[in-house]
């Protein structure tokens, strides 16, 4: 990169990436970023760091103590976003609860169903997230891919791990908007032609997404992956 | 469609990729976390390893919300630096 902003229109794409902007400030830096799209490149250059964030967690095991906190956050967990019928979300939910708490006392690396999470509560299932998400990024045949925004005016990034030993895709998206109720983000697969939904989720009231998914197959065939707004009442499930 | 995201490999876009593996590559950006400042890699951890919100962290370690803003944004740009070999985009 050739231009080099000055330091406070650095910091404060480092906020916009990182969210923590005021409205004022972002106002300010989109149309900072409009007038000076070469430093767009700097803001995906910010984000790609940010989704290497989750690489660096300690690989050290969770506390003995950690399984209970789970289970705690679990049990007082707000209900989830999903375009799945409320039995299967019971179930999918139980699944994937004891699937993170296998995490906290085993490590191991289990797949298993798939919901998005919301306030205060999640934190415990966060930590969790990305502790999962660091190990299985680590681990061998498994990938890593970074998701970057298509409209540039957007500062959502994240990253996606699809394991296909266990089976499982984690998702990690950091600024996104919070949808308003009656509407969801769907994640779709696409690869010769064919696409698929792969789950439905929103951000949480600070624009944060965890979601463990079972993997499908068209997953494992592609890097193509996108995510739509959607009506929270129609999935097609499209295969 | 109101947004979407497109899906690219980290290791297509980075150059240390091509010959290391992930495990190198976590192990590169912990050293890199390691090498800035305590106070910033502590907002940074706090935010993204341990899911607490910005006035968590303000309530934790006492400090102004400016400041835990500044500690986080100045930690993010200085990681850029250091790992600017894997987050640049190619020419």
């Amino acid at each position: 990169m050739t231009l080099q902003p000055n330091e406070s229109w650095n910091e404060l794409l480092a906020g916009y990436v990182l969210g923590d902007l005021t409205p004022e400030e972002a106002v300010q830096v989109k149309q900072y970023l409009e007038a000076h799209p070469e430093l767009l490149s700097e803001v995906k250059a910010l984000q790609a760091t940010l989704s290497l964030l989750p690489l660096a967690l300690p690989e050290t095991s969770l506390s003995p103590s950690f399984g209970a906190e789970l289970v705690q956050a679990a049990e007082s967990m707000v209900s989830p976003v999903s375009a799945k019928d409320s039995a299967l979300r019971q179930k999918s939910w139980r699944r994937w609860m004891v699937a993170m708490v296998g995490v906290a006392v085993t490590l191991a690396t289990i797949g298993l169903g798939y919901d998005s999470y919301r306030l205060r509560k999640e934190l415990a299932i966060v930590r969790a997230n990305f502790k999962q998400q660091s190990e299985l990024a680590q681990q061998s045949n498994n990938r890593l891919f970074a998701l970057k925004a298509m409209d540039k005016t957007q500062s959502a990034s994240g990253s996606l791990v699809v394991a296909p030993k266990g089976q499982l895709v984690l998702l990690t998206i950091q600024n996104l908007h919070p949808l308003p109720p009656g509407q969801v983000y769907r994640l779709w697969a696409f690869s010769q032609g064919k696409e698929m939904t792969c789950g439905d989720f929103n951000a949480n009231s600070e624009g944060r997404v965890f979601l463990q998914m079972p993997l499908e197959d068209l997953l494992v065939q592609t890097p193509n992956v996108f995510i739509t707004v959607e009506s929270s009442k129609a999935n097609p499930h499209s295969k | 469609v109101v947004l979407r995201l497109t899906v690219r490999s980290l290791c297509v876009e980075s150059r240390l990729c091509d010959r290391a593996t992930l495990k190198e590559l976590a192990q590169r950006v912990r050293s890199a976390l390691q090498e800035i400042p305590e106070n910033q890699r502590q907002t940074l951890e706090m935010a993204y390893f341990d899911g607490l919100s910005q006035s968590e962290i303000t309530e934790q370690l006492q400090i102004p919300l400016g400041t835990v803003k500044t500690r986080s944004r100045q930690g993010l740009l200085k990681l850029r630096t250091l790992l600017q070999d894997l987050v640049d985009h190619q020419p």
